[in-house]
C-alpha cells in the first residue's frame, strides 16, 4: 500500500480549533477587562506600605508588638504555634468529614460500579436495576458532587456563619462540604480509570460483585486516592488558615489582626509559621505519596 | 463475526490439552467459554455434564472458584504483598467481611498454606514482599500460585509464556504440567510456542479463524498441518515452526 493511498489526518483538527478558541478567549478577556501591565505598579502610598511591610520580612517579631499586652498573655511564638495547631485541627476535622462523604459519593458516582459487567444482566432484577435505578442514583450523585464543588469554601463559610454563628462547626462544614465534592469527583474518576484486567481476573476466580469492586477496582486505585487525599489535606490547612479572616481562631485571624494594627513584624511571624506548617506537611505527605506510588 | 464457530470438543477430567494457533484464532475465547466469562451465542458449554447457561450467578461463582485461570497479563495487584495476591485467588469462597479480615490479618494456617504453595513454585521467600518489587518471572509464579491456591479442579492458562525467555518458558510449562499431573487437574493451555506444545502435551487442538483445524495427539501431527495452521505462505510466519 503506497503512502498516497493512505488518508493522512487533517493538519488543523478539532483539538487545534479548541486550543485556538481558548487562546482567543484569553486575549479577548484581557481587552474586555481593560487590563494593562502598568496596573501592577503601586501608587506612592502603596509603595510606602509595601516598603514598611517588606522591610520586616527578615526581622520577624519574637515579642508582641501591641501597645497593651494583658497580663498572663503567652509569648508570641507560643501564640503562633497554638494558632498553627488550631489551623491543623480545623483542617483535620474537616477532612474527617470530607473523606467518608467523598468516598460514599465517589462510589455512587463511579460508572464502573454501575456498569453491566459489575451488576450483570443475568436475572430480571439485575436488568431492571441496571436500566432504571442505576441512572437515577448515578445522576443524583453527580449533581450532588457538582453542587458541593461549585461553591467555594469562603461562600460556604459566609452561609454557615449566618446559620450557625462563629462556632467551630461552621468552619469545619465550610471546608468539608466543597472538599467532599472534589474528593468524590477524583475518587470516582480514579476508580473508573483503574485497569479492568484485575476485575475480570477476580470474576473468573468466582469473586462476588462487591469483592470485585473492592479488590479489583478500588484496591488498584487506592494508592492514587490516598496520595490525592494527602494533597487535599494540605489544601484544607490553607483554607483553614484563610477562614481565620472570618474570625475563626486559626492563623488567618492573627495575620489579619496584626496586619490591621500595622504590626508587620508579628504578621511575618505568623506568615512564617504558616509557611513552615505547610512545608512540614508537604514533606510528610510527599514521603507518604512517594512510598505509595513507587 | 464470531470468535469461534462449529467448535465441538470434549475434554476429559485430568487431561492436559494445548490450544495452538495464530493470534486471533479464538484460543483465549475458548478458555473463557470454560469459565462462563464468555457465553456462546449458540450451542452449549457443559462442565461436569451441566450446561453453564443454566447456572444461577451464585452457582457460577462456586464453579469458577474451582477453576484456576492464569492470565496472559497476570492480572496481579502490584501494590499488594505477594501473600495478599495469592489470597485473592480464594475470594470466591469467602464472604466480603471475611475476605477483608483475611486481607488485613490472615490466620496463621492460611499463611502457612500460601507459603507452601509459593515454595512449590520456587518463591517461598518472597511471601511478604510487595508484588511490584518482583521480577517478571517471579510475578508469573505468583499468578500460578494464586491459581493453585484456589485448589482448582481445572487449570486454565492463557499464553502463560508469551513474554518470557525460552528457558523460563520451558520451566513454566513444565511446572504447570507437572503440578496438574500430580494433583489430577484438567489443564487447558493456549500456546504460541509449538515446540513446548508438542513436548509437554499429549493432545493438541489447532485453531484457525475460530475453527478447529486439528484435534489429535501431538505425535501424529504432520508438518503440513502446522503449515496449514499458520498459513506459512502468508508473510506472518511463527518463529518456531518445527
Amino acid at each position: 500500500m503506497s503512502l498516497d493511498s493512505l488518508q493522512a489526518p487533517p493538519s488543523w483538527g478539532h483539538k487545534t480549533t479548541c486550543l485556538a478558541i481558548l487562546l482567543l478567549a484569553a486575549v479577548a478577556s484581557w481587552f474586555w477587562l481593560e487590563l494593562s501591565l502598568t496596573d501592577v505598579v503601586p501608587s506612592r502610598g502603596g509603595w510606602l506600605v509595601a516598603r514598611d511591610f517588606l522591610s520586616r520580612a527578615l526581622s520577624p517579631a519574637w515579642k508582641s508588638e501591641a501597645h497593651y499586652i494583658p497580663p498572663g498573655t503567652p509569648s508570641l511564638p507560643w501564640i503562633a504555634l497554638g494558632a498553627a495547631a488550631q489551623t491543623l485541627l480545623f483542617a483535620a476535622a474537616a477532612m474527617g468529614l470530607a473523606i467518608p462523604l467523598g468516598g460514599l459519593l465517589g462510589f455512587l458516582a463511579s460508572s464502573a460500579w454501575w456498569s453491566d459487567e459489575m451488576i450483570g444482566r443475568r436475572n430480571k432484577t439485575a436488568r431492571r436495576f441496571r436500566q432504571f435505578l442505576c441512572p437515577i442514583i448515578w445522576t443524583f450523585a453527580r449533581v450532588q458532587i457538582a453542587l458541593l464543588r461549585s461553591i467555594h469554601e469562603i461562600l460556604w463559610a459566609i452561609l454557615f456563619l449566618a446559620a450557625l454563628g462563629l462556632s467551630p462547626m461552621a468552619a469545619v462544614l465550610a471546608i468539608a462540604l466543597p472538599f467532599s465534592g472534589v474528593l468524590a469527583k477524583i475518587y470516582s474518576e480514579l476508580i473508573d480509570e483503574a485497569p479492568r484486567a484485575q476485575a475480570h481476573a477476580l470474576r473468573s476466580a468466582g469473586a462476588s460483585t462487591p469483592q470485585i469492586y473492592l479488590f479489583g477496582l478500588v484496591t488498584p486505585a487506592l494508592p492514587d486516592m490516598i496520595a490525592y487525599t494527602f494533597y487535599r489535606f494540605e489544601c484544607a490547612v490553607r483554607s483553614s488558615a484563610v477562614l481565620g479572616f472570618f474570625g475563626f481562631p486559626t492563623l488567618g485571624l492573627y495575620i489579619r489582626q496584626s496586619s490591621a494594627s500595622l504590626n508587620h513584624g508579628e504578621t511575618w511571624t505568623y506568615l512564617y509559621v504558616l509557611i513552615a506548617t505547610i512545608l512540614l506537611l508537604e514533606i510528610w505527605s510527599g514521603s507518604v505519596r512517594r512510598r505509595l506510588l513507587s | 463475526m464470531h470468535a469461534l464457530s462449529s467448535l465441538n470438543l470434549a475434554i476429559d477430567t485430568g487431561e492436559a490439552v494445548a490450544f495452538v494457533g495464530p493470534s486471533g484464532s479464538g484460543k483465549t475465547t475458548a478458555l473463557k467459554l470454560i469459565t462462563g466469562s464468555v457465553r456462546p451465542s449458540r450451542g452449549q458449554v457443559l462442565l461436569y455434564s451441566q450446561d453453564l447457561s443454566s447456572h444461577s450467578p451464585g452457582e457460577l461463582r462456586r464453579l469458577r472458584s474451582r477453576i484456576g485461570f492464569i492470565h496472559q497479563e497476570l492480572c496481579l495487584l502490584p501494590h499488594l504483598r505477594v501473600w495478599q495476591n495469592i489470597l485473592v485467588g480464594r475470594l470466591g469462597r469467602h464472604s466480603l467481611p471475611a475476605s477483608i479480615r483475611n486481607m488485613i490479618r490472615p490466620p496463621r494456617k492460611i499463611l502457612e498454606e500460601i507459603h507452601h504453595i509459593l515454595s512449590r513454585v520456587g518463591i517461598g521467600e518472597k511471601i511478604f514482599q510487595r508484588t511490584h518489587h518482583l521480577s517478571g518471572g517471579q510475578q508469573q509464579r505468583v499468578a500460578i500460585a494464586r491459581a493453585l491456591f484456589q485448589k482448582p479442579r481445572i487449570l486454565l492458562a492463557d499464553e502463560p509464556v508469551a513474554s518470557v525467555d525460552p528457558a523460563r518458558a520451558q520451566n513454566t510449562v513444565e511446572l504447570l504440567t507437572q503440578i496438574s499431573r500430580e494433583q489430577g487437574l484438567t489443564l487447558c493451555m493456549s500456546l504460541h510456542n509449538l515446540d513446548l506444545a508438542r513436548n509437554f502435551f499429549q493432545r493438541l487442538i489447532g485453531l484457525r479463524m475460530g475453527r478447529i483445524v486439528f484435534d489429535q495427539p501431538a505425535s501424529t501431527i504432520e508438518r503440513s498441518q502446522w503449515e496449514n495452521l499458520y498459513q506459512l505462505n502468508s508473510p506472518q510466519r511463527p518463529p518456531d515452526v518445527p
